[in-house]
This record gives C-alpha cells, structure tokens and sequence, in this order.
C-alpha cells in the first residue's frame, strides 16, 4: 500500500510543556488511524501541527511524498487535507448550505464556480443527511446535527486525508452510531482517516490501527486489541498502584 | 432576506438625480457631506466585512486628499488624474500595510492603523515646505465651485461603490469574508487564502476612502493636516454602519444619512450642546437596536411575514 502521510520526530513545547515529543508514525492510503490518550498527552496538538494551524518546532511532515512543513493552513487544504474540531466551529453567520459552500469553494485543489459549488453542497448535505436544513443557521441544529456540518464541510474540501477530532463528544449512542456509519462510508470512498477519539466502542468499531499517546509520546501502537492488552496504556489510563 | 424592492431602488436612483436641481445651496452642499460619509461608511463596512476593525480610514481619507492636492499642486495634473492617482496610491500603501498590520487580530490591528493616522498627520505637519505644515494647502475649488457638478460627482463614486458591495455581496466573495469575520483559523483551514481575502477588501476599502478624500477636499478647496487625518473621520464612518446596519450595502448608507440629518437638525435646533443630544442619541440607538436600523426594519418584515 502507498504511503499518503509520514511524520518524523514531530515535536511541539508551549513555553516550558512539550506537548509533542519526537513523535512519528506512519499512515497507509485507506487507513483508519485512531490517535488515543488520557487528557492533554497531545492529540489535538498533532491534529494542529498536520493542519498547519501550529507550526512544529521540530520534526518532518510528508504529505503525499511532499514535505509540507512551510505550507500554511489553506496550502495544507488544497493538497487535501480536511479536517474537524473537537469543539465544533461553525460559521454562526452562514446557513448550513453556505458553511459547506465555503470549503467546497475554496477547499480543493482549485477555486470553483459558485454553480459547481452548489451541486457538491447538495452531494454532501444528501450525504451526510441534512436534506431540508439547508436553510437552517447553526442555532437551530441539534449537536449531532452540528457535527455532520463539521464533517460536511471537511468533505466539501475533497480531502485526501480526513483528520477527525473528537466526533463523538456530546452525542447519544444512537448519535454515534449514524456519525460511525458515516465515517465508514467516506472511508469506503478511499478517503483515509486519522481520528482522535475517547469512546473506545467506536475506536474498536473503526480504526485498522491505534496509536496509544501519553505527555506528548506514542507509548503503544498496534491493533486495538493489541493497545488495550498493553501494560503500559492501562498505566497511562487507570494510574499504577503505589502500594 | 431582500430588504428593498427593484422599484424602491429606482426610485432613490430617480429622485437622487433630480433633486438638487429643486433645493437651496445650503441644503445641496448637506447632500454633497452625506454622500461623503455615505461613501466613507459604505467603504469601512467591505473592510469590516472580514472582521478588519480599521482605525485608518482617516488615513486614506487624508492620503488621498494630500496626493490629490499635491498632484495638483506641484505637476498641474488634470483633476480627473489626479483623483484616479489618489484612490490607486490609497489602496498601494493600504496592500502595504494590510502585509504589516492584518497579521495583527482585533485591537491589536485597531491600534496599528489608529498609529499609522497619527503618524501620517505628523508626517503632514512636519514636512512644511512640502505639504504646507499646519496651514495646509489650497487646492482649486473643484468645478470652480459649483456644486451640482460635485454632488453628481460623489453620486457616481457612491455608485460605483455601491455596485462593487453588492456584486461582492452575491459572489463567493460573501462566503469567504463572512468565514474569516466568524473564524479565521477555521476559514484558512477550510482552504480560505485569508491573507489574500482580508488584503483585497481592506485595499478596495482605502480606495474609495481615498477618492472620497481627494475629492472632498477639492470641493472645500483646501486641506490641512487637523482635518485630513482627524479621527473624528474614522469614527463617523464606524458609527453610521453601526446605526444603519453592519455588514450590508444599504445599512452604512442610510445610517450615513440618518445620523447627518440629525446632526444638522441639532446643530440648526440648538446654538450649545447640540452633540450632548447627539451622543445621547447614539446611545440610546445602540442599545436598542443593536443590529442597526436594517436590523429592525429586518425583524419588522419578519414578524408581518409571520
């Protein structure tokens, strides 16, 4: 399989923190990656650093064989790579429509016509069903109808790599299950994903490979089963006994 | 929401071109003031449009008044050449200082362009041989001093402007610089090349800030440093966007006139404190109508749909 991102010894400090610390991995085209840890080991600050919304202090990102390093944010964008927030931001000005006419304008390789734009939102508000909330601004919209906008918009960019963060906060079972059916139908269309997820039912459900970080470090990777029978992710998650 | 009609439109348009041939001097040089102010709210509001809170819209007013007056004055270039050249060098320092300040966010941004006003006022009065220092420098009244010439001349720029706000009001312009006022990161990220974006929009705006200048002092024939590059300038241009309604082609124009009008009834009305009466005015308009006047005529029209 081809290889779509490679990071080398990614390492990022917030004044005296080092919240990423010589962090590689690699990820496969088709891959679901799961990127798990107890609060704060540095998940969302990858997802930052691969956005291009933090530059890196240290460490090499590949992207689709490019280094990608000097790219900034939008750059990142057009050479396919989309992503969501773990707190949702949807443009609170805009409607649903216009929040995913915005990427689908301006998110993918090159500029599109309004017109082309329009028949794409409506794709994707089929396709992430939101068919007769078009005309809905973000107030009226339920959270996981908030979060099919977030990934809505991510997919309206064409990406080549969807970085997921934290879908499933907030929502009810029934919730999670319709975003985990989405998530598997945009996978299926060859779109490759890293996701940073807490509920472990839909890490098991969906990712191909876990990724286990503590105080910025990959302590573990492997299959799901395989990170969750390691001694060292329980330590990280449940505390080592002191007695 | 459509606000106006096709017909309300033309109707503006029909009496706009009409009526100075009916009114006094004293009333057509208002109109001419309006205009101004409605070209100069008009104009901040496409800035503001990307969350660009400027602070220098007095700076391009004067910059385009002082390039203007100093074309004039020192080449005898013809007055049409000499407002193109203003409202063009206006938006070249404004990409300028768009690549200095725009990394700059909010307040911080606010502050830069309030320093680059004051700075060019100093600059103005410190260059007397040049720019005449605090005495300014007379310029030749445009159209030799008549007015209807000038009002006709300012009601094309306002058309212009108006043309340029609402073809970028349709495009997907629109989409872009609404993205960057709600969240600049998440617009960058989505692939909005925000730099280009907030640059773009805050040139265009210097633009008619600096035609407006250069013609608005070659209708009072002279300009000086105090005047040019007086915050009051800046501040107006806020506040009647804010009274009219933010963030649209019809609200900075009707706050313009609306706040004008009332500003000259004041003054007509009381010989002392009239501005006591005016502040209190905005204050008491602020807090209830936050949106603007478009904002209640907005909810009106809701609520009789309904």
């Amino acid at each position: 399989m081809e290889e779509i991102i490679q990071i080398l010894n990614l390492t990022k400090s917030f004044g005296g923190l080092r919240a990423v610390s010589n962090v590689s991995f690699k990820l496969q085209k088709g891959e679901v990656l799961a990127i798990i840890g107890p609060n704060g080991a540095g998940k969302s600050t990858i997802f930052n650093l691969i956005s291009g919304l933090f530059p890196s202090d240290d460490g090499i990102i590949f992207f689709n064989g490019n280094k990608i390093n000097s790219y900034n944010p939008s750059k990142r964008c057009h050479e396919g790579i989309g992503r969501t927030f773990q707190i949702c931001r949807p443009f609170e000005d805009l409607n649903v429509f216009e929040n995913i006419c915005v990427p689908a304008v301006f998110g993918g390789k090159r500029r599109k016509k309004l017109t082309d734009a329009h028949l794409q939102v409506k794709k994707i508000i089929d396709q992430i069903g939101l068919r007769g909330k078009e005309e809905f601004v973000v107030s009226q919209l339920t959270p996981a109808q908030i979060k099919k906008v977030e990934i809505g918009r991510a997919l309206a960019t064409d990406p080549l790599v969807l970085l997921l963060d934290e879908m499933m906060s907030g929502l009810l079972p029934h919730e999670s299950d319709e975003i985990v059916a989405l998530i598997n139908k945009i996978n299926s269309l060859g779109v490759t994903i890293i996701m940073v997820e807490h509920v472990m039912r839909v890490v098991k459900e969906l990712a191909t490979r876990v990724i286990v970080l503590d105080y910025g470090k990959i302590i573990c990777e492997g299959t799901y089963e395989e990170v969750m029978a390691n001694e060292l992710v329980i330590e990280a998650y449940m505390g080592r006994d002191i007695l | 929401m459509k606000i106006f009609s096709n017909t309300f439109f033309v109707l503006i348009i029909i009496s706009l071109c009409s009526f100075p041939f009916y009114i006094n001097e004293y009333y057509l040089h208002n109109a001419i003031i309006i205009i101004c102010f409605a070209v100069l709210a008009l104009s901040w509001d496409l800035a503001a449009r990307a969350g660009i809170l400027s602070l220098a819209h007095a700076a391009f007013f004067g910059l385009g008044g002082y390039t203007s007056a100093l074309l004039m004055k020192y080449f005898s270039l013809p007055v049409p050449l000499c407002f193109t050249a203003a409202g063009i060098f206006g938006s070249l320092v404004a990409v300028l200082l768009g690549f200095v300040t725009l990394r700059l966010s909010g307040l911080h941004f606010a502050i830069g362009t309030m320093a680059f006003t004051m700075l060019l006022q100093v600059l103005a009065l410190h260059f007397k041989d040049f720019t005449g220092g605090a005495m300014g420098i007379s310029i030749p009244m445009l159209f030799d001093g008549s007015r209807i010439p000038s009002y006709f001349l300012l009601i094309a720029v306002l058309t212009v402007l108006l043309i340029c706000s609402t073809l970028l009001q349709r495009s997907s312009f629109y989409l872009a610089y609404t993205s960057i006022r709600t969240n600049e990161s998440t617009a960058a990220v989505l692939g909005v090349n925000t730099n280009f974006i907030k640059i773009s929009l805050f040139s265009l705006s210097s633009f008619f800030a600096s035609i407006t200048g250069a013609i608005y002092f070659s209708y009072t024939s002279s300009i000086i440093p105090y005047e040019a590059f007086s915050l009051d300038i800046t501040v107006s241009s806020i506040v009647m966007a804010v009274f009219g309604g933010l963030f649209s082609t019809i609200g900075p124009i009707i706050g313009a006139f609306f706040l004008k009008m009332i500003e000259e009834y004041l003054r007509g009305q009381f010989t002392s404190g009239h501005m006591i009466l005016y502040g209190l005015i905005l204050i008491f308009a602020v807090l209830v109508m936050p949106q603007g006047i478009l904002g209640v005529i907005k909810k009106w029209k809701k609520l009789f749909k309904s």
